[in-house]
């Protein structure tokens, strides 16, 4: 196959063998990739600070014989080198990388999913940041991903409401004749504020929303991953921290 | 093609970091050639090794014994201790020949996506030493990385209580051209210029 240039975000880096990388990498393109940056820990590497997690960069793969491809060449279009040098903006950020990588596992190309990466880190750099950042571009991604929840009629039976409940299996908020996990009037609206507000424009919920708000963006990206969050709690602890 | 014990070797050899399998086979060819004594010497030296070395107790370094040579050497500054992610980062700090304080080797970097939590890490440890007093400052040399960055920022929160903790500054490698720096690098340059 022959090489190519794509955009792309570094989800994760691992380390591997004597000065290697190995990137996970949201391409604009040819969605998820997975290369090898030769030499990018060495210190006469001009590549490794290019490659380094949430960079946004131009690139030029060339594919191998496996799933494995090769990093032929990095541009830095946006470093976001402001979010590693945060511990709370890369708290945020994480989360939503990791998200990213278990809800969209694809090689295909995906710009509306790629372009709105882009833009949460964009946010997450220049923005106060707060944690609902995070849980909100990871309901944005549930919902891209297919399962958009369902936010104004009970999810399971259709009934006006009230709704007094959340059910992942159902794919929303539910009446309370249909049960689900309890859910405040206050973290309803936090949510419909979330999935349906640009990002970063909606107001901070109170802490006791923002916690049913997190309970169900863990359990919705484990529903539809088969995994875990285990950056979200990351996100909490230094997004409210060291204030 | 090859006999098992040596095949055998050819594998073990292959595991070993920048190794491959064309490496991996001159390698045991060598060491098939050179006299008996030669290659037992090699043998009898990796026995000794996983005997005798162990980690530091003080520090986590590489230590044959209790204490590694840098924690046992009554010439060293204790009021500072440089923290660095891996036994091998000391070495590079000790060729520099201009730090006379002591280590503390974390064992890794925070990473919470691979499941590397502070508790993985000696960072207890470390708040300990520190907190024992005699330390008046820290100096943090995780690698300049993701994970390194957010390991010194995590450590630096719970030390700034007890002691000085300072950070490793990053810049242009000497003696390169302007022109060949990456744009990140010149970046923490500038922003981390002083004045003349
Ligand atoms: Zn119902
Ligand atoms: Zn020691």
């Amino acid at each position: 196959m022959r090489p190519y240039r794509d955009e792309a975000v570094v989800l994760r880096s691992m380390r591997f063998g004597e000065a290697d990388r190995i990137l996970h990498l949201q391409t604009r393109h040819h969605g998820r990739v997975s290369a090898i940056a030769k030499g990018a820990r060495r210190t006469r590497s001009r590549q490794g600070a290019r490659v380094e997690p949430l960079s946004h960069v131009e690139l030029r793969l060339r594919p191998g014989s496996g799933e494995m491809q090769t990093v032929n060449g990095a541009d830095l279009l946006t470093s976001f080198d402001e979010i590693r040098a945060d511990a709370r903006r890369l708290g945020i950020a994480l989360a939503g990388a990791e998200a990213v990588l278990r809800l969209f596992p694809e090689q295909a190309g995906n710009e509306r999913l790629f372009d709105g990466l882009v833009r949460f880190l964009g946010v997450v750099a220049a923005e106060e940041p707060r944690e609902d950042l995070a849980l909100g571009f990871i309901l944005k991604l549930v919902a891209l991903a297919g399962w958009a929840p369902h936010l104004d009629a009970c999810a399971s039976c259709g009934s006006a409401g009230p709704l007094t409940g959340y059910s992942v299996t159902a794919g929303g908020a539910v009446c309370a004749s249909c049960g689900g996990s309890s859910l405040s009037e206050a973290a309803l609206h936090a949510l419909r504020d979330l999935v349906g507000r640009p990002l970063g424009e909606a107001g901070a919920p109170p802490a006791a929303a923002l916690a049913q708000v997190r309970r169900i963006v863990a359990d919705s990206v484990a529903e539809h991953s088969g995994g875990s969050l285990k950056t979200l709690d990351q996100a909490r602890a230094t997004s409210t921290a060291s204030k | 093609m090859l006999p098992p014990a040596a095949e055998r070797l050819v594998a073990e050899l292959e595991r070993l970091p920048g190794v491959g399998r064309r490496t991996a086979q001159r390698l045991a060819f060598h060491l098939l050639r050179v006299p008996e004594s030669e290659a037992l010497n090699l043998a009898t030296a990796i026995t000794v090794v996983r005997e005798r070395i162990g980690f530091c107790q003080e520090c986590f370094s590489l230590a044959e014994g209790d204490l590694c040579t840098t924690c046992a050497d009554p010439r060293r500054d204790t009021t500072m201790i440089c923290v660095v992610e891996t036994p091998s980062d000391v070495i590079p700090i000790e060729r520099t020949a201009s730090y006379r304080g002591r280590y503390h080797v974390l064992g890794g970097a925070l990473s919470p996506i691979d499941g590397v939590d502070p508790d993985d890490l000696r960072i207890a440890e470390l708040v300990r030493r520190v907190e024992r007093g005699g330390v008046d400052e820290v100096i943090l040399a995780t690698n300049p990385t993701m994970t390194g960055e957010a390991t010194a920022s995590f450590v630096a929160g719970l030390l700034r209580p007890h002691a000085r903790v300072t950070r490793l500054a990053s810049g242009l490698p000497v003696g390169a051209d302007l022109e060949f720096a990456d744009e990140v690098t010149l970046g923490r340059a500038l922003a981390g210029r002083r004045d003349l």
